[in-house]
């Protein structure tokens, strides 16, 4: 790809369980520290669990909703352009808005409060955006999805500048949803350990300003800017919660990625994966990773799911973000929650962090997929020069 | 080069083929050219999503499961979202006693869900994507699905809306791919639906939509 057609990752920020910005959660996950705790927003007695990626300090069924209160936090100060095309990722948006209408008696039109057009809109008032901006939901693959067509926008020329906000919270609409799928570890997720049983729900909040390089030149940048290089998405067509056994479906979704970013099977040196911890996911990764790769090119995988949880529409942006923080430093973060790896993922997945090295240690793969069969895949390239 | 081959929409009362201009008889199942497996148990939205893509399928002279090597995705919107879904789904478990939420009710609280239900039966294996915003609820899932064949995620896409009253969707697919030869440009139709008023709801984006047709002369019966 040629610099005049890259999307650049140019600033981005993100609160976790972990706390504000992605060094924090960076720090969290290298050091091999769970942010999942007990749930104190809502009764917890009927459910199979009671824990879940918290964000501390927000106020639950208050005056505005979390993901609000997470976004006006994440967006203070944020300037963007005015033509800056706007993506919202999200699955449930604002929906402790329709369980307070619904627990209070209130009409539909209160409950309407809560769909993500209505936050769509603030977040352009906020950010003085002039364009319409877009909702997009791709079930637990939204964030990386909603990257993509930013990433798209700029590569085509369609926009000089896009913004993708991702977010999604813990509420009792969600977790008692996951609950009743029987989807939920008891204890914190353990994504592809042998015995791992479950998910853990959580939350988070990101963004992400993309642009061309000639409009990157003129902005302050905290970090070296990030590629978005290549970007597949599919469907299993399959299973309205369950994912395709065989992995075909999200292979799918990686071979495009990796067609578009002309990257081989041994041009990638580490795979953020989705890495929910529940049986069937974790299983179907593996899978997809060993049509793409080959069964034995094993390179370092990842989830960061055992540590802060599923974040589900924010999880994909979230994941790209600490991503392109692991090309920065070379290294990927160990498997939070991991004791004993599955054989299917045994050289691969690891409790240790492991520093990137070899061919394509400069270009990262990060995976998502979600209910209904979707699927998400991206390719990130680090500017910098490949390390020896 | 992608064209608009096929538009089907569909409402509890009637139901039909844009392009050519067939008035759909059949009903309930029969509708589908082979058997919807489990239909019984599909929200409100998928049954009027599942109905209008098969008619816009239909419309456009191309059976399903598609022709191999032919991937196809889908992108919907909607004025409502899945609020519905999630009132009946919240509502649900609170009058239970705010103990077990409903599986089957929870699955639909995603407003992907109608297009992950077309994906399984007609067996659209590209992108599955919830796209909304202004000006119009067709305009968004139409850019979007533009922007996937023009980024080679898939070969041919299907672009809607569900709303209360029913479900529209159009076919963009290559041209040589569909049975029958009346097409719109996909431009054409988003600059209709992102300029002119009235298209805000299903009514009124098929009335648009019929006018346009009638005005370019390209409405031929097949």
């Amino acid at each position: 790809m040629s610099t005049a057609q890259q999307a650049l990752i140019v600033s981005s920020d993100m609160i976790t369980p972990y706390g504000r910005g992605a060094g924090a959660a960076w720090d969290g996950l290298m050091a091999g520290r769970s942010a999942i705790s007990d749930i104190g927003r809502f009764p917890t007695g009927a459910f199979k669990a009671s824990n879940a990626g918290i964000i501390d300090g927000l106020e639950y069924r208050g005056e505005k909703s979390l993901v609000m209160q997470m976004l006006e936090r994440l967006l203070e100060g944020v300037a963007v352009p005015p033509d800056t095309r706007l993506y919202l990722a999200t699955t449930k948006g604002e929906i402790d808005l329709l369980e307070r209408a619904v627990l209070e008696g209130g009409s539909e039109k209160d409950a309407a409060l809560s769909r993500p057009e209505v936050l769509l809109a603030r977040l352009r008032e906020m950010l003085s955006i002039e364009g319409d901006g877009t909702v997009v939901s791709a079930a637990c693959a939204s964030g990386a999805s909603a990257l993509a067509m930013a990433a798209s926008d700029i590569v085509s020329g369609r926009a000089g500048t896009a913004l993708v906000v991702a977010c999604d919270s813990v509420t009792e609409f969600v977790y008692s949803g996951f609950s009743s799928l029987m989807a939920i570890d008891t204890g914190q997720a353990r994504p592809f350990d042998s015995d791992r049983s479950g998910l853990s729900v959580g939350e988070a909040a990101a963004y992400a300003l993309v642009t061309t390089p000639q409009r990157a030149a003129g902005m302050d940048m905290h970090d070296t800017p990030v590629a978005v290089t290549g970007w597949g998405m599919s469907s299993d067509a399959n299973h309205m919660t369950g994912p395709s056994r065989d992995g075909r479906g999200l292979w799918l979704a990686i071979k495009k990625a990796m067609e578009m970013a002309g990257a081989g099977p041994d041009g990638l040196g580490s795979v953020s994966a989705h890495g929910t911890g529940t049986m069937y996911n974790d299983s179907m990764e593996m899978k997809a990773l060993k049509l793409a790769f080959g069964d034995d090119n094993k390179k370092p995988v990842y989830s960061v799911k055992g540590g802060m949880g599923h974040s589900m529409g924010a999880a994909g942006l979230v994941e790209a973000l600490l991503a392109a923080v692991s090309l920065r430093e070379g290294a990927v973060p160990p498997t939070v929650g991991v004791e004993s790896v599955d054989a299917e993922a045994t050289g691969w997945v690891s409790k240790e962090a492991r520093r990137i090295s070899g061919r394509g240690n400069n270009k990262t793969l990060t995976t998502n997929s979600g209910f209904g069969g979707i699927n998400a895949a991206l390719i990130l390239e680090s500017l910098e020069a490949q390390r020896a | 080069m992608i064209m608009v081959t096929g538009i089907g929409w569909w409402r509890r009362e009637a139901s039909g083929c844009l392009l050519s201009s067939k008035e759909s008889k059949e009903t309930g199942q029969g509708v589908f050219s082979s058997q919807f497996k489990n239909f019984g148990r599909l929200d409100r939205d998928s049954k009027a999503a599942a109905y209008a893509v098969a008619l816009a399928l239909k419309d456009a002279s191309m059976d399903y499961p598609l022709a191999p090597g032919l991937t196809a995705g889908i992108c919907g919107g909607g004025p409502e979202g899945c609020l519905g879904a999630d009132l009946l789904y919240f509502r649900d478990y609170v009058d239970c006693g705010r103990t077990l939420g409903r599986g089957n009710y929870f699955i639909y609280t995603l407003p992907t869900s109608p297009l992950a239900e077309c994906a399984i039966h007609f067996g659209l294996e590209g992108p599955v994507l919830y796209a909304a915003g202004a000006p119009s609820p067709l305009a968004g899932p139409l850019e979007c699905a533009m922007n996937a064949i023009g980024d080679a995620q898939a070969d041919a896409m299907l672009a809607g809306f569900v709303s209360d009253d029913g479900a529209v969707f159009l076919l963009l697919s290559p041209p040589e791919k569909a049975g029958q030869k009346n097409c719109l440009r996909p431009e054409d139709v988003m600059d209709v639906m992102k300029k002119r008023q009235g298209a805000n709801d299903m009514t009124g984006a098929l009335g648009l939509l019929d006018n346009m047709i009638k005005e370019r002369g390209i409405r031929t019966a097949v």
